[in-house]
């Protein structure tokens, strides 16, 4: 049997990585055309090597099981987005960038607290967060920015609760992160940011050194640093990753996600009227929206035969979560949102050892938040066109501001 | 007969399996996958293999009898 490699014509998809949308909320379309023509194929990257794009749902989740494919970025040939984006993904720490088996050393230390059990004893807290949000919008009077009203404190705030941090902690946390992973953000602001972010968080390490709670670094503390099962530096950098992981990511959802609903009011009406749809809908809107758009790459470490071609020890992999959850053969009419579908298939939370941590944690923010906003302004809308967002090609996909009102104009 | 084995070192505790099977699948005190049942029942093969397929660490495997 023939199989192609990295540099075979046969294979170029012809794309620069990233291709463009032409919808802002739908995926761009050329992973459509090329996971008919060519499902795992070439693209360029923008310092002109070349990367493997697997547009299939299926090939996404066997090339992100399989353990020949390593997650961190100091191994040669790891594909990334822009500069900016590697020099970002540099100074990430925390097991999101480790491989097997020191990553799953670290992720088992919280698979406990992040379980759908321990989670699930949130909720009310999540609840009572976000009536008390949406009360402070009702107040201030539209129009709102949303994402400084709701979508980024709620997170933000649900993540201090877990740690056992005032409240008033979010902002700061909120504020040294978005410096921190800003694309724009001259290199050596962005450093300081996330050095005050590891400083803050060594500091809390060293409190609860002293002084032991309940909460989940004060058990890390005993635990797992006090045992040498961790480092000081690992366990600030998994922290670091706690809080970082949580922002963008829920804070997009949930404003496009109040977009999305804006441009389908039946979809809106639908969650609306049916509360009980918020656990299918969210998973829906998760596989719609894939808001972690560049986050699945990969670099091989073994050889790899998949759908024909070799994908050498050294080659990039970029297998697109918006491509997978688009994937027609998997999702019936996939650019359609439609909250009554079984979406459960999705992998908006990556695939493989790394899938996310958090994912029981968002689901709740998600299912709460859409559920009490489309209930609380039932003629909510934006107060811009939707063609005059800044629809942002960071990351995390997403909308920096999003102004919305209601009521009388 | 097919037989379910559930590898507690490979799970990452995600809890995919117990969303789309819960008849066959829960997680422990420890928040990782334990097995309820041995075996697949008449007519649960699709949930099953839908459960395997979106586990993402291959922590739930399947024999065959006789394999
Ligand atoms: C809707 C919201 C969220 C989305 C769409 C999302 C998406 C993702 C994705 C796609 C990955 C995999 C990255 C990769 O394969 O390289 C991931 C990993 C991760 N996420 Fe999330 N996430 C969300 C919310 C959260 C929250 C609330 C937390 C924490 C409180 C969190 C913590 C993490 C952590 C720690 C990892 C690394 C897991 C590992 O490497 O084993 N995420 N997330």
């Amino acid at each position: 049997m023939t199989s192609y490699d990295l540099d075979a014509p046969e294979v170029d998809s012809g794309i620069t990585w990233p291709p463009r949308r032409a919808d802002p909320l739908l995926p761009p379309p050329a992973f459509d055309e090329v996971r008919a023509r060519c499902p795992v194929s070439r693209v360029s990257l923008y310092d002109g090597s070349a990367a493997w794009l697997a547009t299939r749902h299926d090939d996404m989740r066997a090339l992100l099981r399989n353990p020949a494919m390593s997650a961190n970025p100091r191994v040669g040939g790891y594909p990334n987005s822009s500069a900016n984006h590697s020099a970002s993904r540099n100074t990430q720490g925390g097991f999101i960038r480790m491989d097997a088996p020191e990553h799953d050393v670290q992720r088992r230390m919280l698979t406990k607290a992040f379980s759908v059990r321990q989670v699930e004893l949130l909720r009310p807290y999540v609840e009572q967060l976000v009536d008390e949000l949406l009360d402070g919008m009702a107040a201030a009077g539209g129009p709102v920015d949303l994402v400084a009203a709701l979508a980024e404190p709620l997170p933000a705030r649900a993540i201090c609760k877990i740690l056992d941090l005032p409240s008033s902690d979010a902002a700061f946390l909120l504020g040294r992160v978005a410096t921190w992973m800003n694309l724009n953000s001259p290199p050596d602001v962005s450093a300081q940011a996330s050095g005050d972010l590891a400083a803050f968080l060594d500091n809390l390490i060293l409190r609860r050194l002293e002084k032991p709670g309940e909460d989940i670094v004060s058990h890390l503390v005993a635990q797992q640093f006090q045992q040498g099962a961790i480092s000081r530096q690992d366990l600030v950098g998994m922290l670091q990753l706690l809080v970082v992981g949580g922002f963008d990511t829920t804070a997009n959802m949930i404003a496009l996600g109040t977009i999305a609903f804006l441009r389908f009011p039946d979809q809106a009406a639908e969650l609306r009227a049916h509360p009980e749809l918020a656990a299918p809908a969210m998973e829906e809107l998760l596989r719609y929206l894939s808001v972690a758009h560049h986050v699945a790459s990969r670099v091989a470490t073994d050889d790899i035969m998949i759908r024909g071609v070799c994908i050498h020890a050294g080659d990039g992999v970029i297998a697109p979560i918006p491509a997978a959850n688009h994937d027609p053969e998997v999702f019936e009419d996939p650019h359609v949102l439609n909250i009554r579908r079984d979406a459960r298939d999705h992998v908006s939370f990556g695939f493989g050892i790394h899938q996310c941590l958090g994912q029981n944690l968002a689901r709740i923010e998600l299912q709460v938040v859409f559920v009490k906003l489309l209930q609380r302004f039932p003629d909510l809308r934006l107060a811009v066109a939707e063609s005059d967002l800044d629809f942002r090609n960071s990351m995390i996909y997403g909308v920096p501001e999003l102004l919305v009102t209601w009521g009388e104009a | 007969m097919t037989r379910i084995e559930a590898l507690q070192e490979r799970c990452i505790g995600a809890g995919n399996c117990v969303d789309v099977a819960e008849k066959y699948f829960d997680l422990g005190d420890d928040g990782l996958v334990v097995a309820l049942r041995e075996t697949v029942e008449d007519g649960d093969e699709s949930l099953v293999r839908r459960a395997v397929g979106i586990c993402p660490a291959t922590a739930i495997l399947l024999h065959d009898a006789g394999s």
